[in-house]
């Protein structure tokens, strides 16, 4: 109850403060144009707009940044559907039946659900960081390293069930992007490999890498193929689910808000995983599991409620203990400082009117989004009445200059470029691009983890089964990858052919 | 995926075009990780007698990935090959001229700047997949590498490469 009333009392804060609520509509418009532009990420847009904070008041500055990490999540959601190319890595799992839904002339719909879903995942995500913030995140600091590798193989065994026909293909698929995980520096020992005496390798080019795969490659495909399924990806439809469809969903939206909060407040962990470990879980509750991958609005749904429950998650580790928990906290951690708020514990006590009041604008964030998504999905769908003969060079240029103004390097147009030719190689000859992208954001991070962990237990691999989260995790992991075997065995196929859709519904035009 | 064939894991047929295309997939790729393992040998061992080091994982990677294009290759050579009807009308050479003109803009753009590369590469693009307009091509290349422009350079303060000549 005492919450309920900072509570109140930071809405009344906020309702005298028109700059700050100016600013947060401001955040969140700026934060869903960066997240619809492929190779600008809510983190790139939250980096750009810090300096912008440094002469604003901590409320009006501080929820400026939240409404750009907010719309930035969100944003990404908009081209994956419509064109296929996910904005932001979270939405590369929403690519998966967005995409497939838009195919069939119903990208409203996809749209419609992803943006009711990402206020509803969102906003429950604020509301347990106010109200269950210490239990929370008191479980997510038990997590040390050994429990961190058992959550990136948990992640990574999620590939069996992102590998559409073929699991051999997905799997390969998998291990070439551990493989490319691996360049950079040895992260124990700093020691450079396969760099070939490139700087510009000694960190993963995850972003370049996977704006190739995505939109670039989704391009050249693109242009061996006529203008039809310009037209066809043109019918928006209806944008808002009926009720018994949005009532349909209830039970996987709480899960996957449940899942993205619990998932942001891990360390390490951010709304790219939750996006996937949400969609997996919807599949494996839903009724009808042989409709995923095909545009089923459970598995939209399920990807954006947990990719924006990430937010309050994240915000949680990072606000109550001072842990970010993804890269956009950490860069709005610095946001704090510069205010002169000191993430942790003492921040709830010391600054609890001013955190309560950042959490009200956190909601009226949310409540922007919705109403702002909503409100400009007809607009931002005439995208697709664009001719393709200049939206596919338009995104193309995009992917150039994506790729370009994350480092200012030239270099990382050319991991690009290599990235897209190969992923539409692989397109063409069915091995999935959502593996490799999986293995380029859990690689690094098992590889790590694992390492600290054997440091930290001697050398000992006892820490593997006697520590019970990370064996629950292992198991978790064990069953995710042997599940699709399994179904194949009794012949239930695979149920669904994620990465295979868009070519499979061009084909039938 | 094959257009063609749809082959999944050792059920549907193959055209021989997928089955060369499929065994030179598993040649390259296996020599990628063959070399990964070959180079990965020569790394260095970690100065913690407790770490496995540099080398470990990507060795585990790479002979996991011989062992999946083993699978494959069994996949493949065990797959019947059939004729299959003609595929539609694909424009193959569209997207290799399409791939040449994105090579020839990352040769250029660190020299000529994001102005000149930005719009002739949209222009070739454009009049590749059938904006051939003499007016509009023009027209509408300049406008996108303006607006793109303008977005980046003073919307989001993120300054787009000048070209060394014009520095």
């Amino acid at each position: 109850m005492d919450n309920l009333h900072l509570l109140w009392g930071g809405v009344q804060t906020l309702a005298t403060h028109p700059t700050a609520i100016l600013l947060s509509i401001f955040g969140v418009a700026a934060g869903i144009v960066i997240g619809a532009l492929p190779g600008l990420t809510a983190t790139m847009g939250v980096a750009i707009l810090l300096p912008f904070t440094f002469s604003m008041d901590p409320v009006s500055g501080l929820l400026m940044i939240s409404g750009v990490f907010f719309g930035g999540i969100y944003g990404g959601s908009i081209p994956a559907i419509l064109l296929r190319i996910p904005g932001t890595p979270a939405a590369a799992a929403t690519a998966i039946d967005g995409y497939a839904l838009a195919q069939k002339g119903q990208a409203g719909l996809a749209l419609g659900v992803a943006t009711i879903s990402s206020f509803i995942g969102g906003t429950l995500s604020v509301l347990i960081l106010i109200f269950l913030a210490p239990i929370l995140a008191g479980f997510a600091l038990k997590f040390s390293a050994s429990e961190t590798f058992a959550l990136a193989v948990f992640g990574l065994s999620i590939i069996a069930s992102i590998s559409g026909d073929s699991l051999v293909k997905g799997l390969i698929a998998g291990f070439a992007g551990l493989l490319v995980a691996s360049i950079g520096l040895d992260p124990m020992g700093g020691f450079p490999r396969f760099t070939a005496g490139y700087t510009e390798l000694f960190t993963v080019p995850f972003i370049p890498v996977m704006i190739g795969l995505f939109a670039a490659a989704e391009v050249f495909k693109s242009m061996e193929e006529g203008e039809l399924r310009a037209r066809a990806m043109a019918q928006i439809g209806r944008l808002l689910p009926s009720w018994p469809q949005l009532r349909g969903l209830t039970g996987t939206l709480l899960r996957s808000s449940g899942l993205g909060a619990f998932i942001g407040a891990i360390p390490g962990a951010g709304a790219d995983i939750a996006a996937y470990v949400s969609y997996n879980e919807a599949r494996r509750f839903s009724r009808t599991p042989e409709n995923f991958g095909k545009g089923e609005i459970a598995a939209i749904s399920a990807c954006e409620a947990g990719g924006n429950a990430c937010t309050g998650g994240a915000l949680m580790t990072m606000m109550t203990l001072g842990i970010p928990g993804d890269a956009v906290t950490a860069v709005m951690m610095g946001a704090l400082v510069v205010q002169g708020l000191q993430p942790g514990p003492l921040l709830f006590t010391d600054h609890a009117e001013l955190v309560f009041t950042l959490l009200a604008g956190m909601l009226f964030c949310y409540l922007v989004l919705l109403a702002l998504g909503l409100g400009s999905l007809r607009f931002i769908g005439r995208v697709l009445m664009m001719p393709r003969s200049v939206l596919m060079p338009l995104v193309l240029l995009l992917c150039v200059v994506g790729a370009y103004a994350i480092n200012n390097s030239v270099f990382d147009i050319g991991i690009m470029l290599a990235a897209g030719v190969v992923g539409y190689f692989m397109q063409r000859w069915g091995f999935p691009a959502s593996p490799v992208v999986l293995a380029l954001i859990m690689g690094p991070m098992a590889e790590a983890s694992f390492r600290r962990a054997l440091s930290l237990s001697n050398g000992s691999y006892d820490f593997l089964w006697t520590r019970p989260i990370t064996v629950a995790l292992l198991a978790l992991a064990a069953v995710t990858l042997l599940l699709p075997l399994l179904r194949r065995r009794k012949g239930g196929g695979p149920g669904g052919t994620p990465e295979a859709l868009p070519a499979t519904a061009a084909g039938k035009e | 995926m094959s257009d063609q064939t749809a082959p999944q894991d050792g059920a549907a047929v193959q055209s021989r075009a997928d089955r060369l295309a499929h065994l030179v997939i598993v040649a390259l790729m296996g020599a990628v990780a063959v070399g990964v393992i070959v180079t990965a040998l020569g790394f260095p061992a970690s100065p913690d007698p407790n770490d496995v080091g540099p080398a470990r994982f990507p060795i585990l990677y790479a002979t996991g990935l011989l062992g999946l294009l083993g699978i494959l290759l069994a996949q493949t050579l065990r797959q019947p090959v059939a004729e299959v009807a003609a595929p539609e009308r694909r424009h193959y050479g569209r997207v290799a001229l399409g791939m040449l003109l994105m090579l020839g803009a990352l040769l250029a753009i660190g020299t000529v700047g994001y102005f000149p590369t930005a719009f002739v590469l949209l222009a070739g693009l454009m009049a590749l997949m059938g904006q051939r307009s003499l007016v509009w091509n023009p027209v509408l290349a300049l406008a996108i590498t303006a607006a793109i422009y303008i977005l980046f350079d003073y919307g989001l303060n993120v300054p787009l490469p000048p070209g060394s000549l014009f520095e």
